[in-house]
């Protein structure tokens, strides 16, 4: 193969090609030549063969002309021409028409003929005898005379014919004269080919095949004759009734082919010669030198040392001598380089050596194992077999190590891949890996846990085991302490929350029945009574909020929530909740409130009312006389616009100086006297100040002793779209009143019997019907026997069994249910269960301690006047808009639907077709009876979809056949639902 | 590795080829020269039917084992060895000629040895006969020729018959002469009127008189120039209207068709084989002949079909020598051919008789 492929054998190779194709268009060249020469010398050939045809013809036809004169001769005249000479004929005849001869004119002394003979058969007779076929001239013969070759011409005269034998002779000649001077050989033949006169009658060719020829002096394919080539070319002679044949030599032109082919020879001899010598002088002067340069640069790579026989040989090439010159530079560069390399080498083996030693006694177990796949461990350190207590023997590779020392297969191939992917990131991202952590058991049998790092070198790997045994041991006894201390603290929590319930639920009872006592007739002395047990009452309940709420923080327990809620309204609540205290201690209490600071917000609202309460009331507290102001502004921050600012500014004693840092830390006023002296728990503003802190918000006070104190406070709060229902619920909330609530069945669940006392004596005065229940099973119970009897269900969340959250999701799973207002009751001040609550789809929530007013209010608010059970929920019927236009009245709207959905039940096959029939003005008719009774009960969206429609037929814009159809879903769902409901059959 | 690998190929082609040539040549049997020997004149046209007929059998046999070389006599016996010679240098072992005696015993010698086989169709000198050489001679020789005509004239009727010799060919004439007048003399029905004259100068004004004496028959003995002999045969019908010509077997000849004029309805012929009349695969032969050539051959090309027939025979049953075609061609009882059946000697001389043909004027008619 290499040798196929040398600059040798592609020169040669590449040479011969060359001189092969140059071959080629030599030999087309002297191909083409030759057979212009040869077309050319055929068709001067042929053009002396014509002129000798044409010369023979007009000698016939001459010889015809001298016979007809002499046949109209007398016979006397006739005898007398004949014995004259009469050259042009060697024998004459007159013959009957039987062709007998009668009279011999003239005859050759040696004819065969005589008077008497008959021409009966052969060509004579046939051509020019035979009364149906007299010619002119016959073809050319054997005389009849002598057998010599012969042409018979023929006249009649009446009865009489003469025939005359041409003397041939002056023919012949012309044959023979122009076969010498030509060299061709004309030929007279027969129509059968067979030759009778030849211009070289030692060629002996008695016949040529007609058949093998080609007619009309065309050339036809050569033949041989006394050993030479002839092209043969024939013409028939109309005149003579023979063929004159010409036969060209090919000699000449033989001779010029093999003169061109000699000198073709020759010349390609000469190429090849050149060819050869060319390469032979290739071969001495470069490719021998070459291969010298080839053997020199293998040295090289041996590594031998230059010689004198390295040097340039005389003859060289220059190109040649110049790569040689190069080669020796490059050699001793090189040389000078391996020097350099070795001294190298020798330093690195050194450092190599160092860092062995290093690596042997770092006191990190260190492994280092090839990239490829098998992971084979090349090398580890002392602290390695002194760690993990494996050698190199045994753990030959990461699997085998991790294999030893995991607890199974699986974890062994884990803890590889985990490896395996820190190499690849590192190989990667060249930034070293995170590490992993592996619980390995040493070969003591002792388990370890290692920080395993590993990073990607050329073709291996290194990885680090750093035991972090003891430390994890001890992390692992700080998080034991840490899971138990979280243990007391959710303990605590609880407790906590228990204590909440368990605290409130009884004071709900002292706080309602103290109200209900206060709504009694008493005495003077019953009254004040009572007052100081409600304000008692009060105190007390705050007390335990704040403390509750403080063990919440501090339990890491205060979740906010978050929800929509309108601010101004929760500032008018703090108004009205403070506006009798202020007014009866004589403070004038005022609010300034931003009017066009964003209203709906997202937030916490308890926790920010409890933090403005607190701070309201303790303004009003400490201040005898003057005012305080609540004042509320939106900040203009650019980044944020959901920030407020809120301040509370009194006229009351102010706070000291030294007082301003302590005012918000808990429990101060135990070690402060002069805080003790304020009263109260001293919760208050601590609590504020980390439910502020939750909200991302800040807190603080500006305050001159005698003077006054502003407490402020900034903070985001989420900006809110309004609700859409916004509308109707004020309404309907402000057009309730409690007098369709006389005669409600109203369903108490709650575990204590307090509290359904409680419920029941608040609600007696309204005529409400209160049924308790122990538990959310209970209450099912009940709901399932009397369904459609209750009108709502007041609902407290903790209970025992069911709790009250579960009820109430089982309750809306009842298709039923609903629509049965349900109204939560809680005593969880830090709100984690409103957000479950909401979800579980209850309609209100009730705060413990329940006070009567607002269960009264939230009753008028959830029970409607016409009851759920009579106006079931509609899909597509809105149902408030229903009720205030059937006023109230249940009977009159499912009357008025069933109208509806009979009188609508083809409305949109009709529509169509008057949309279709350009009935515009029937069409609109048609959606002004549907918008009419659609708004009459209630298919808001139905009515506006008709509306649309109206509207684009109006002004005859292209409608969408989507609203149409539109209507026929709409109509179908209404019908659909009020059938589930049992409104429609 | 490549040009070892492409040279290895190539010598394997060259090889393969060599060998497939080698096989198809030494399983195909090569082509045997045989060389026809026919005539050519310089100033006497003549019939060129002889090396037509070869040309024809070859036409006709594609697959023949033989392959033509032609040669051309031109009467002069001194250069008819040398053409034989001229073949034989060039590989020629078999030859058929038509050479008349006067030309052909100039060159027997060189059929003495087994060097060269010649089957002879028109030499009759009876010199060659009963020769162990190595001429086979596939027509009757003079004797047996003369002694049928003999016989024949011998039955017609008449006493005074008028022979004209051609002193032309005197090797076939004067022997047959000789046995034509001993088998008619020993009979004694015929006064003979012998003329010995140059047929190819006949000069009726020369012959007219004798002519003209009473005769009751004429017998023509010549071999060639046929047309001459039919100014004569028509000269003596001239002045015997009723008398019987009859020919030898060589007369046969498109020539004398159409010279003989009205004198063809007395001529009777002896030929070597039956009219067509009487033999279909003469009629047929004829036919294929003049179809292709369009004349009449001369009966010297039946024979040459003849020849290369037996050739053809020898040649496929295996036997490729002179010695041994000649040997195989002695060692059958009769050769058959499709112009007739040949039954020669242990000399390989034809024994057969001749056929009279009576009816010339239809036997040599043809359509072109």
């Amino acid at each position: 193969m290499r040798q196929s492929k040398t600059l040798k054998t592609q020169s040669l190779r590449l040479d011969l090609a060359a001189m092969a194709m140059i071959t080629a268009v030599i030999i087309a060249a002297a191909w083409v030549v030759y057979d212009g020469l040869e077309e050319q010398f055929l068709k001067n050939s042929i053009a002396d063969a014509s002129n000798a045809g044409v010369f023979i013809d007009s000698e016939l036809l001459h010889a015809q002309e001298q016979l007809s004169l002499f046949a109209k001769m007398p016979a006397a005249q006739k005898r007398i021409l004949a014995e004259r000479g009469f050259d042009t004929f060697s024998d004459l005849y007159a013959l009957d028409d039987q062709g007998r001869i009668n009279t011999i004119y003239k005859a050759k002394p040696q004819s065969r003929l005589f008077e008497g003979y008959v021409f009966s058969a052969g060509p004579v007779w046939r051509q020019l005898l035979q009364s149906s076929n007299v010619a002119r001239v016959s073809s050319i013969v054997a005389g009849y005379e002598d057998g010599a070759p012969s042409i018979y011409v023929a006249y009649r005269t009446g009865t009489q014919i003469v025939l005359g034998r041409l003397n041939l002779s002056y023919i012949q000649n012309f044959i023979n004269q122009y076969s010498r001077i030509t060299g061709n050989v004309l030929l007279l033949t027969t129509d059968k080919g067979v030759v009778m006169v030849s211009g070289r009658p030692e060629l002996m060719l008695p016949r040529l095949d007609m058949t093998a020829l080609n007619p009309d002096m065309y050339p036809s394919e050569p033949i041989t004759l006394d050993h030479q080539s002839w092209v043969p070319v024939i013409s028939d002679s109309p005149a003579l009734g023979a063929y004159l044949a010409v036969l060209v030599p090919t000699r000449l032109l033989d001779q010029q082919r093999n003169t061109m082919l000699i000198a073709l020879a020759v010349f390609l001899t000469g190429l090849l010669l050149i060819v050869l010598i060319k390469h032979r002088k290739l071969d001495g002067k470069v490719l021998e030198p070459l291969s010298q340069i080839v053997t020199r640069i293998r040295r090289i790579e041996a590594g031998e040392p230059m010689t004198d026989l390295d040097a340039p040989k005389r003859g060289m090439p220059t190109e040649l001598m110049e790569i040689n010159r190069h080669i020796a530079t490059m050699s001793q560069a090189i040389a000078e380089r391996e020097s350099k390399l070795t001294s190298t080498a020798a330093a690195l083996a050194t450092r190599e050596s160092e860092l062995s030693l290093i690596l042997e006694h770092l006191p990190v177990p260190l492994v280092v194992f090839e990239s490829a796949d098998e992971h084979l461990i090349t090398f580890t350190n002392a602290s390695f077999l002194d760690a993990l207590g494996y050698s190199t023997t045994e753990a030959y590779s990461l699997l085998s190590l991790f294999g030893h020392t995991c607890q199974d297969a699986d974890t062994a191939k884990r803890v590889s891949q985990a490896i395996e992917a820190m190499i690849n990131a590192h190989r990667n991202t060249h930034e070293p890996a995170d590490p992993v952590e592996v619980s390995i058991q040493c070969r003591s049998g002792i388990q370890h846990d290692f920080i395993v790092s590993a990073i990607s070198l050329q073709d291996t790997a290194i990885a680090t085991l750093v035991d972090v045994t003891a430390l994890r041991q001890s992390q692992r006894a700080l998080l034991d302490a840490k899971v138990k201390a979280e243990k007391q603290e959710q303990e605590q929590s609880q407790f906590l929350a228990m204590m909440s319930h368990e605290i409130r639920t009884p004071l709900t009872s002292i706080l309602g029945i103290t109200e209900l006592l206060a709504q009694d007739e008493l005495s003077a002395r019953s009254r004040d009574l009572v007052n100081r047990l409600e304000n008692v009452n009060q105190l007390l309940l705050r007390i335990v909020n704040d403390v509750l709420d403080h063990s919440k923080i501090e339990a890491g327990e205060l979740n906010l929530q978050s929800y929509r809620f309108d601010l101004h309204e929760l500032i008018g609540k703090c108004q009205g909740m403070f506006a009798k205290l202020a007014q009866d201690k004589g403070v004038s209490l005022s609010f300034d409130v931003q009017a066009n600071c964003p209203v709906w917000r997202q937030a916490d609202a308890f926790r920010l009312e409890q933090v403005l309460s607190n701070l309201i009331g303790n303004a009003i507290k400490f201040t005898e006389k003057g005012s305080v102001g609540v004042k509320m502004r939106c900040l203009d921050k650019a980044e944020d616009p959901s920030w407020i600012r809120i301040e509370v500014s009194d006229t009351g004693i102010g706070i000291p100086k030294a007082l301003e840092s302590l005012i918000f830390e808990p429990y101060k006023q135990i070690e402060n006297e002069s805080l003790r002296q304020l009263g109260g728990t001293g919760l208050g503003l601590a609590i504020s100040k980390r439910i502020i802190h939750a909200m991302g918000g800040q807190i603080g006070l500006n305050t001159k002793p005698q003077i006054g104190t502003t407490f402020w406070l900034e903070l985001p709060l989420l900006l809110a779209s309004p609700p859409d229902d916004l509308p109707q619920r004020q309404s309907s909330s402000a057009a309730h009143s409690q007098a369709h609530l006389k005669g409600a069945q109203l369903l108490v669940v709650d575990d204590s019997t307090a509290i359904q006392f409680l419920i029941a004596e608040m609600l007696a005065p309204l005529s409400i019907t209160c049924h308790s229940a122990a538990d959310g099973q209970q209450a099912l119970d009940l709901l399932k026997d009397t369904a459609k009897g209750f009108d709502a269900v007041l609902m407290d969340i903790q209970m025992p069994n069911m709790n009250g959250i579960e009820c109430t999701r089982a309750i809306r799973e009842d298709s039923t249910l609903k629509d049965l207002p349900i109204i939560a009751m809680t005593a969880d001040l830090v709100g984690t269960q409103r957000q479950e609550i909401r979800e579980a789809d209850a309609n209100a929530l009730l705060e413990k301690p329940l006070r009567q007013e607002q269960l009264v209010e939230c009753l008028a608010l959830q029970i409607e006047a016409t009851p759920w059970r009579l106006f079931p929920h509609i899909a597509g019927i809105d149902r408030n808009h229903a009720l205030q236009t059937v006023g109230q009245n249940a009977d009159l709207f499912v009357r008025l639907l069933r109208v509806f959905v009979q009188e609508n039940a083809n409305t949109v096959e009709s529509l169509l077709k008057l949309i279709d029939g350009s009935d515009l003005d029937g069409a609109r008719s048609q959606l002004n009876q549907l918008q009419a009774g659609a708004s009459q009960i209630g298919a808001l969206k139905l009515r506006d979809i008709a509306q649309q429609i109206e509207t684009l037929i109006s002004s005859e814009d292209q409608l969408d056949s989507a609203l149409v159809h539109a209507i026929d879903e709409e109509l179908t769902q209404i019908n659909q639902s009020a059938m589930r409901d049992g409104l429609l059959t | 590795m490549k040009i070892r690998t492409t040279i290895g190929l190539l010598l394997l082609a060259v090889g393969l080829s060599g060998t497939v040539y080698w096989a198809i040549t030494s399983l195909t049997p090569q082509k045997i020269t045989v060389a026809v020997d026919a005539p050519i004149v310089n100033k006497r046209i003549f019939d060129p039917s002889d090396m037509d007929a070869a040309r024809l059998y070859f036409e006709e046999n594609p697959d023949s084992r033989m392959q033509i070389k032609e040669l051309y006599y031109d009467f002069d016996p001194k250069r008819s060895p040398e053409r034989f010679e001229s073949a034989m240098d060039e590989g020629v072992e078999f030859f058929v000629t038509t050479q008349p005696s006067s030309t052909l015993l100039a060159s027997t010698h060189l059929f003495k040895t087994p060097s060269a086989l010649l089957i002879n169709t028109s030499s009759t000198n009876p010199s060659t006969t009963g020769k162990d050489d190595y001429i086979i001679r596939i027509i009757a020789d003079a004797q047996a020729e003369q002694q049928a005509i003999a016989q024949y004239i011998d039955s017609l009727p008449g006493k005074r018959l008028l022979v004209l010799q051609d002193s032309a060919n005197n090797e076939y004439t004067d022997p047959a002469f000789d046995y034509f007048i001993g088998a008619l003399e020993e009979r004694g029905h015929w006064q003979i009127t012998h003329e010995k004259l140059l047929f190819e100068s006949f000069s009726p004004t020369r012959f007219q008189r004798l002519m003209s004496e009473p005769f009751d028959a004429l017998y023509v003995l010549g071999g060639d120039f046929q047309a001459s002999m039919g100014n004569m045969v028509q000269l003596f019908h001239q002045y015997h209207p009723d008398a019987p010509i009859v020919l030898t077997p060589w007369a046969r000849s498109n020539a004398i068709y159409e010279t003989a004029g009205p004198a063809l309805d007395r001529m009777v012929l002896l030929g070597h084989h039956p009219g067509k009349a009487q033999d279909p695969a003469i009629e047929d032969y004829l036919q294929r002949f003049t179809k292709r050539y369009g004349y009449q051959p001369m009966a010297m090309a039946l024979m040459v079909r003849q020849g290369l027939e037996l050739l053809e025979q020898a040649f496929a049953a295996g036997h490729t020598t002179p010695e041994a075609v000649k040997q195989y061609l002695l060692s059958q009882p009769e050769l058959q051919t499709s112009l007739g059946t040949i039954e020669i000697d242990a000399y390989g001389d034809s024994t057969q008789r001749l056929h009279p043909i009576e009816d010339l004027g239809t036997e040599l008619r043809f359509t072109p």
